[in-house]
């Protein structure tokens, strides 16, 4: 009982992150919108008794991704005047996006309620512990051994890729000198 | 057991192939020898036709049939047409003269052609043709003979234009491929009414099923077939193509035009005797219009002037003949006729090619004269073949052509009267006078008498080279003998020609007591009846062309009419234009170009591609570049993709 | 205990959420964000149900989830940097060259 309340709690508390990130005019406001967003997930990945998961989503998404995200922001010195609700695409845009959000969380919903009459509730579910360290480790080296490989590989090319994408041409200046968003042209 | 009988088509179809493609490789800038490799491939089909005729000789006249069934060419069941080549006893001698006598005419052509800008397109397109003639006299069903006879068609087109930048020439060889092409219509719709009532094409296979059709089935089928002869072998309603056809090279003239293409329809009409010998009502058709045509195209000839001309009237009037013969069920007539017309037709063409030569081109008779001192082996030949044709025994035509008139006289039609054999026999006669008379006009005209040549021609006359003497002596030679091998009964003979090919036809061998004495002596009269009109025809050239030559100037005079009907071809021509030409130019213009061609082809085509473009500009539009777009479209796309999963369930 | 219908609603809500804002907003950065939340989304649902059904298989594909958004993001925002040096803007609205 008190598990699907503190669920809920957090839940909403994700929902309300996410609003902010769709909704708030300055990228950082966007930016605390999703921190938000990711610890509560956090917390609700401990209510279904995976501790390590929930770290992994700390120390992933809100240390690295969060960071690396705010890092841009503040490297390309956007700014945008005031705070509030941003500025949004012409109306009939604003209204099939609408639209198509809708549809697809009534289509989500659908497929969710589907699911649930399909898996048996039984009346007194013990927590699932199997999330843990232990267990997914042997998984990970056994039965996803080449996924795991391959993600190694991804990350790399990831590297590389960033690098090689941000180079600049040799005796130029640093990015500390990029041109402020209202002047025109910018260094080649 | 008769598994090389494919080769003896083959061998020309190399020189096709080795002439044609490789020669400029192998030889560039020689002429010689692709007219050598033409003529000996030629020679070798010849000789493989003797090969086989002597194989024949070697067994029982029932068994006289070599089958050469290379692959199976058509199976969509159930029609089956196998690649089949057959060699019967009317096949080999078929063979024998096609490659024969084809072969005299290459050897005439290395000479002839000498100098001559596409010698080596010439001898490709002869060679072309001696394959396609041997496919067809070879061949074992409907189709294999179809595609010989188109493949001939074809070949007589390129040859007669072969000087195609001569708008005449042009005009020439369209206008044969267009008016054989009406007759192969009719070839077609035969085949497919035999298919359609007998299941096969085979030759032998029809045969055996040949009674089991109805009357009218039967006369249509030889109908439609014999339409088809019409327009390859010239007689009425299609012959009007072969006087122009005479605007090609003078041995094609010879070869196709005289001693086999044309002969062609001839030889059909023979191999499909048993459909013939069913249709009586076919057969009075087709030796009426035998007759016929070969009593007009005679008329025609006593007016021409180009000596090419007369001689082509002169192949439509024999080729009638030949019609009577396989008309009135007299087949081994027919084409021991065709035979001895191989010989001195080609024997003539090729004269006239040697004046030619020698004059430079000059053809028109009325501008020659006294050649005989100029060219003597090309006079001395001439006038053997014109002895021939003429038909004074012992030369070759008289056997042929009086064993024509005896069957026209004598041979009854089921359900015809003996009044129409009488009537036949007796324009058959009075063209045979005919026959002797324009042809020695002809001769009396171009050798005799007073030189009317251009002096500046004259300088330069000579006889031709041996290459070309060679050949027409050769054929002299055979139009002197070629008749022995069919002398009648009636007058010591054993018939052989008649006795080699009666099994084909299923007649039985006349055997020497069933004639009855008066019927040998009404035979004997008869043919003395022919030479006395054939002789009469040649006094009365004598007559007008030489004693007193005043007197076809009068005959003019008094009948000018009657002279412009026939030197204008009773207007055919005209009439033609008037009745088919103009009004398909103008229906071509004004309809299939104004209106199907321009607006529904040019629409779809033109429409295909702005339906192309329109459909290009639409779909560019997904295009825009903008980033929101490209997300929207993704996220519908993945909607519907969740929707089918909702619905599958 | 806690009932699997809890985690797919909020999964499926977060995404369409993240959806919608990938849509409407202009800024590239928000976009990635957006993009990341729908990502959280889809994790959220595997864990629920791959809890509910005892497997580790969910857990394992939520860890690879999570390696590729972080490479995502890596390359992605270098994206945005060296664009920004083109156009001195991350308003999507101006990036229409692949305009056909």
């Amino acid at each position: 009982m008190v598990y699907e309340a503190l669920y809920i709690l957090f839940a909403l508390g994700a929902l309300i992150g996410g609003l902010n990130v769709v909704a708030r005019r300055n990228p950082v406001n966007s930016a605390i919108g999703l921190l938000f967003t990711f610890i509560c997930i956090a917390a609700l990945y401990i209510l279904h008794g995976s501790p390590f998961l929930a770290m992994i989503q700390i120390i992933v998404y809100a240390g690295a991704i969060l960071i690396l995200v705010v890092f841009t922001i503040m490297l390309l010195a956007l700014r945008q005047p005031g705070a509030g609700l941003t500025k949004f695409w012409t109306v009939p845009q604003k209204l099939a996006a609408l639209v198509g959000a809708v549809l697809l969380g009534g289509e989500l919903l659908y497929l969710a309620a589907r699911a649930v009459t399909l898996i048996a509730e039984p009346a007194d579910a013990e927590l699932s512990t199997l999330a843990q360290p232990a267990a997914l480790g042997q998984a990970l080296f056994g039965k996803f051994l080449l996924p795991f490989e391959v993600a190694g590989v991804l990350l790399l090319a990831a590297i590389v890729g960033a690098v090689v994408l941000t180079r600049r041409p040799k005796g130029t200046a640093a990015m500390i000198d990029a041109p402020h968003a209202d002047e025109k042209g910018g260094r080649p | 057991m008769a598994d090389w009988l494919f080769l003896i088509p083959l061998l020309p179809l190399i020189g096709v192939v080795v002439n044609g493609l490789l020669a400029p490789r192998l030889w560039p800038g020689k002429d010689r020898p692709v007219g050598v490799l033409a003529s000996a491939t030629v020679f070798g089909s010849f000789l493989l036709g003797v090969a086989a005729f002597v194989e024949l000789t070697t067994r029982a006249p029932a068994a006289r049939r070599m089958v050469n069934d290379l692959f199976s060419w058509i199976s969509v069941p159930p029609l089956e047409v196998k690649a089949s080549f057959v060699l019967d006893q009317l096949s080999a001698v078929m063979v024998l003269v096609v490659s024969g006598v084809g072969f005299l005419i290459h050897v005439y052509s290395i000479g002839y052609m000498h100098g001559d800008r596409g010698y080596r397109r010439f001898f490709t397109y002869l060679n072309l043709f001696v394959f396609a003639m041997l496919v067809l006299v070879m061949g074992g069903n409907f189709l294999v003979m179809f595609v010989g006879w188109e493949g001939v068609g074809l070949c007589s087109y390129l040859l007669i234009g072969y000087f195609y930048e001569k708008k005449s020439a042009a005009d020439a060889g369209k206008k044969a491929f267009v008016v054989n092409r009406i007759g192969d219509f009719g070839f077609l719709l035969a085949i497919f009414l035999i298919f359609w009532q007998y299941g096969t094409l085979d030759f032998a296979g029809v045969a055996h099923k040949a009674p089991a059709a109805t009357k009218a089935m039967l006369t249509a089928i030889t109908l439609l077939l014999f339409l088809g002869a019409t327009g390859k072998s010239a007689q009425i309603p299609l012959y009007f193509w072969l006087p122009d056809a005479m605007e090609g090279p003078t041995p094609v003239s010879a070869l196709i035009h005289a001693a086999t293409m044309v002969t062609a329809g001839v030889y059909m009409v023979a191999r499909t005797h048993f459909l013939y010998d069913l249709a009586p009502l076919s057969q009075a058709v087709v030796a009426s219009v035998g007759c016929l045509t070969a009593f007009y195209a005679a008329t025609i000839a006593f007016a021409q002037r180009d000596l090419k001309r007369i001689l082509a009237y002169s192949t439509i009037s024999q080729l009638g003949y030949m019609f009577v013969g396989v008309g009135l069920g007299a087949y081994a007539a027919g084409i021991f006729h065709l035979m001895t017309h191989a010989f001195f037709k080609a024997l003539l063409f090729l004269a006239a090619g040697s004046v030619m030569h020698a004059l430079h081109g000059e053809l028109d008779v009325t501008k020659m004269g006294g050649l005989k001192k100029h060219l003597p082996t090309t006079f001395w030949t001439f006038l053997l073949a014109t002895i021939a044709i003429a038909g004074i025994p012992p030369f070759a035509g008289f056997f042929s052509k009086d064993e024509i008139l005896w069957n026209a006289f004598s041979k009854s039609l089921a359900g015809v009267p003996r009044e129409w054999n009488i009537g036949v026999y007796a324009v058959g006669l009075l063209t045979a006078g005919m026959t002797a008379f324009y042809m020695f006009r002809a001769v009396f005209l171009a050798f005799f008498g007073e030189s009317r040549l251009d002096p500046h021609v004259e300088a330069h006359v000579h006889e031709s080279p041996r290459v070309m003497t060679v050949p027409l002596m050769i054929l002299a030679a055979l139009s002197i003998v070629g008749g022995l091998v069919g002398i009648p009964h009636v007058l010591g003979g054993g018939a052989n020609f008649a006795a080699w090919l009666d099994p084909v036809f299923g007649a039985k061998p006349a055997a020497e007591g069933h004639a009855t004495a008066s019927l040998a002596s009404l035979e004997q009269t008869l043919m003395v009846l022919s030479v006395g009109v054939a002789v009469l025809g040649i006094l009365l050239a004598w007559l007008f062309y030489r004693a007193k030559t005043e007197l076809p100037a009068r005959f003019v005079a008094r009948a000018p009419w009657l002279y412009r009907a026939v030197w204008n071809k009773y207007y055919v021509d005209q009439f033609n234009d008037w009745a088919v030409v103009n009004p398909v130019k103008r229906a071509s213009t004004n309809f299939l170009w104004g209106f199907v061609d321009t607006w529904i082809i040019d629409g779809a085509v033109n429409g295909a591609g702005w339906l192309a473009k329109a459909g290009g500009r639409l779909f560019a539009r997904l295009q825009s570049g903008r980033l929101y777009g490209y997300a929207t479209v993704i996220l519908f796309g993945a909607l519907v993709v969740l929707g089918i999963m909702m619905w599958r369930g | 205990m806690i009932p699997v219908s809890l985690p797919l609603v909020t999964g499926a809500l977060l995404f369409a959420l993240g959806a919608f804002g990938v849509l409407v907003r202009r800024n590239a950065i928000v976009i990635f964000m957006c993009i990341e939340l729908m990502l959280n989304a889809v994790n959220l649902t595997l864990v629920g149900l791959s809890s509910r059904l005892h497997s580790v298989d969910g857990p394992i594909f939520v860890m690879f989830v999570m390696a590729v958004a972080a490479a995502e993001a890596a390359v992605g925002l270098a994206i945005i940097i060296a664009l920004y040096r083109r156009k001195s803007t991350v308003d999507v609205s101006n990036f229409n060259i692949l305009k056909g």
